[in-house]
């Protein structure tokens, strides 16, 4: 969501492609940026337009967003003594002027608010931008700034940003708030956040909870009492990223044998779609996708650009995985190779998977889509193959063809299986 | 048979074409003006299933094959159906709300007595026409398919008879191919719906 703000400021009616993101989020008040989520969760009540007559609506159901929102009728509590107070104006946003500034409740809230709603991404994207390791070193960032004088001297900009991301993540948040779903019953937001890629993707993250803030207690607490989880996803995934490759190699084979089978690309779409919606049912996880992925977005924004923090840290860079790795290592930790993997893939497969969730690629002319070149979906389709490809040694392009035997399928016989079926074990799949 | 002749230039190798595959290649050419690279492609298909001996023979013979399947895709490739294309705006429409950078696929709609003002600043000015969805997703009949009007000025607007009676939650611009370009989506004063 953050991400979505940063665009926003400089461009308030989404309708400039060649928008960058605007650092001056990052100056905000945080109760500000807190009351912005507050109204950002709103704001989705609207954003039904994406979904199609008789398909799946958002979230499993999207009556969720207004049963869990601050009432803002018939006096105006939420866009009105509650409200955020940002303005999406970008002539009150100039360089030179400070953000800091509190609007009254015509301009806030505006680009949400106009009738079209703002959807947030699928929870997918919150795994990978945490699997980069952006959250424990940015989290080490904080830490050492907040005790010590081991790091450069923060600029204001800095100390804003130090300020903004200790009291928005690392505190609980103001009593009442959407993003309170932390307690004494969960009160462990790491936990918190693997219990919920579990549940729904049946993954867990790629590196493990740091000693300091990891729960006592037995190991992977987060899989205790879950129930069911998606434990077959990583496999349909992986099946649904190799036929989509086969089709997209063949796309524009009129001549010999085409293995491409858009109708069973269409069924593993189908199967996915059913497995998030198991998880889903009546609104269930949309409050805790939208913490979670809130989060990430605000620390893959940070080593987004070459921001205050970056600029302190003396780790200027060309892309994400570049600063992060410079960060890390002023605090002693290594991102993982795949890093920049993990963040290109990160938004792309996220938008997928929320179209795979409605349902629009569950008939197999629509499931043709995914291959077939010429759309913004082939090319994040084809982009994802490859960094999936490179991030986790799935072999997604792995065709063998041996001379003078008779051709395999190219679908397999039966849908891939997983080999362990309990949720409370330790087996599960990492990206 | 084809030469297996090979000589080398600089830091590439050539290697010289048969007087058998030149022809072939002229063959192709000349299908190829005609806008017969389809059946050219299928010609070198054949030839390389039939010549497994000769290493050269093959190599040129999938050489040509690739240049002819090239050609017959720029000629006959596949193209998307309507459906397919909706999707594909709607899918950058999403990305576009979801603040990804480079995406711009929505513009706003207002809703007036007999007419909607179209809101945005990438709306390409020439021979679009408007389509519009019901808040169930089904398309409102309109025909003749609305045009929209460039007043010259910097506003667009689309005439619609009778707009008050009409549910159009959303919408879609197209070009003068009838490909959907823009997603639009209705902002306030919402449409009075008469049910």
């Amino acid at each position: 969501m953050f991400r979505t703000l940063a665009r926003l400021l400089n461009d308030p009616k989404l309708q400039d492609p060649q928008a960058t993101l605007s650092e001056q989020v990052f100056l905000i008040h945080p109760l500000q940026l807190s009351r912005w989520l507050e109204q950002a969760w709103s704001f989705n009540a609207n954003a039904t337009w994406a979904t199609l007559s008789n398909q799946t609506p958002l979230f499993g159901d999207g009556k969720i967003v207004p049963s869990l929102q601050v009432a803002d009728t018939p006096q105006h509590l939420l866009n009105g003594s509650l409200r955020s107070g940002i303005s999406q104006d970008k002539t009150q946003y100039v360089l030179t002027n400070d953000p800091n500034q509190f609007f009254d409740s015509q301009t806030s809230g505006d680009a949400g608010d106009n009738g079209t709603g703002l959807p947030w991404d699928h929870l997918i994207y919150a795994l990978l931008i945490e699997n980069t390791g952006v959250f424990e070193i940015l989290a080490e960032v904080v830490r050492r700034y907040a005790v010590g004088e081991t790091l450069e001297a923060p600029s204001l900009a800095t100390q804003r940003w130090l300020r903004a991301t200790e009291e928005l993540f690392f505190r609980d948040p103001p009593l009442f708030h959407i993003g309170g779903i932390t307690s004494q019953l969960r009160p462990n937001m790491r936990v918190e956040r693997r219990n919920k890629y579990w549940r729904l993707l049946g993954m867990d993250c790629a590196h493990p909870i740091p000693p300091q803030y990891a729960p006592p207690g037995a190991e992977q607490v987060w899989k205790q009492d879950v129930g069911s989880a998606n434990l077959r996803f990583h496999e349909i995934f992986v099946q649904l990223l190799q036929q989509v490759w086969l089709g997209i190699e063949n796309a524009n084979n009129q001549v010999g044998a085409n293995p491409t089978d858009a109708a069973y690309i269409a069924q593993l779409c189908t199967i996915l779609r059913d497995m998030f919606d198991m998880r889903r049912r009546n609104g269930q996880l949309a409050r805790e996708e939208f913490v979670h992925v809130t989060t990430m977005s605000w620390f893959h924004l940070t080593v987004d650009s070459n921001t205050p923090l970056v600029t302190d840290l003396k780790a200027l860079g060309t892309d994400p995985a570049d600063r992060l790795a410079k960060i890390g290592q002023r605090v002693g930790i290594t991102p993982p190779r795949q890093a920049r993997e993990y963040f290109d893939m990160a938004e792309r497969i996220s938008t997928l998977l929320r179209f795979i969730e409605l349902g629009a690629f569950d008939k197999a002319s629509d499931a043709q889509a995914l291959y077939l070149p010429g759309t913004q979906i082939v090319l994040d389709m084809n982009n994802v193959i490859d960094l999936w490809q490179s991030a986790t040694g799935d072999a997604i392009k792995q065709v063998v063809r041996v001379a003078g035997q008779p051709t395999a399928s190219a679908q397999p016989r039966s849908l891939p299986t997983v080999s362990a079926v309990t949720t409370n074990g330790k087996v599960g799949a990492t990206v | 048979m084809p030469s297996q002749e090979r000589s080398t230039g600089g830091e590439a190798t050539v290697v010289q074409m048969s007087p058998d595959m030149a022809a072939r290649l002229v063959d192709a050419l000349e299908r190829l003006a005609n806008s017969q690279s389809f059946e050219a492609a299928a010609d070198f298909r054949t030839a390389l299933a039939t010549e497994t001996n000769n290493a050269i023979a093959r190599w040129q013979t999938e050489a040509l094959m690739s240049i002819a399947d090239r050609f017959s895709q720029s000629q006959t490739g596949p193209q998307l159906t309507l459906p397919q294309r909706q999707l594909a705006l709607r899918y950058d429409a999403f990305r576009t709300a979801l603040g990804r950078q480079g995406a711009a696929s929505i513009v706003y709609g207002v809703p007036g007595d007999d007419a909607i003002s179209i809101l945005g600043d990438n709306v390409p000015g020439i021979a679009l026409t408007f389509v519009g969805f019901s808040s169930t997703g089904n398309e409102v009949p309109l025909s003749p398919r609305p045009p929209v009007i460039d007043d010259g000025q910097g506003l667009r607007h689309v005439v619609i008879r009778g707009l008050d009676k009409l549910d159009i939650a959303r919408f879609e611009l197209r070009n003068h191919a009838d490909q959907p370009i823009l997603l639009g989506l209705i902002i306030h004063p919402a449409p009075v719906v008469i049910s």
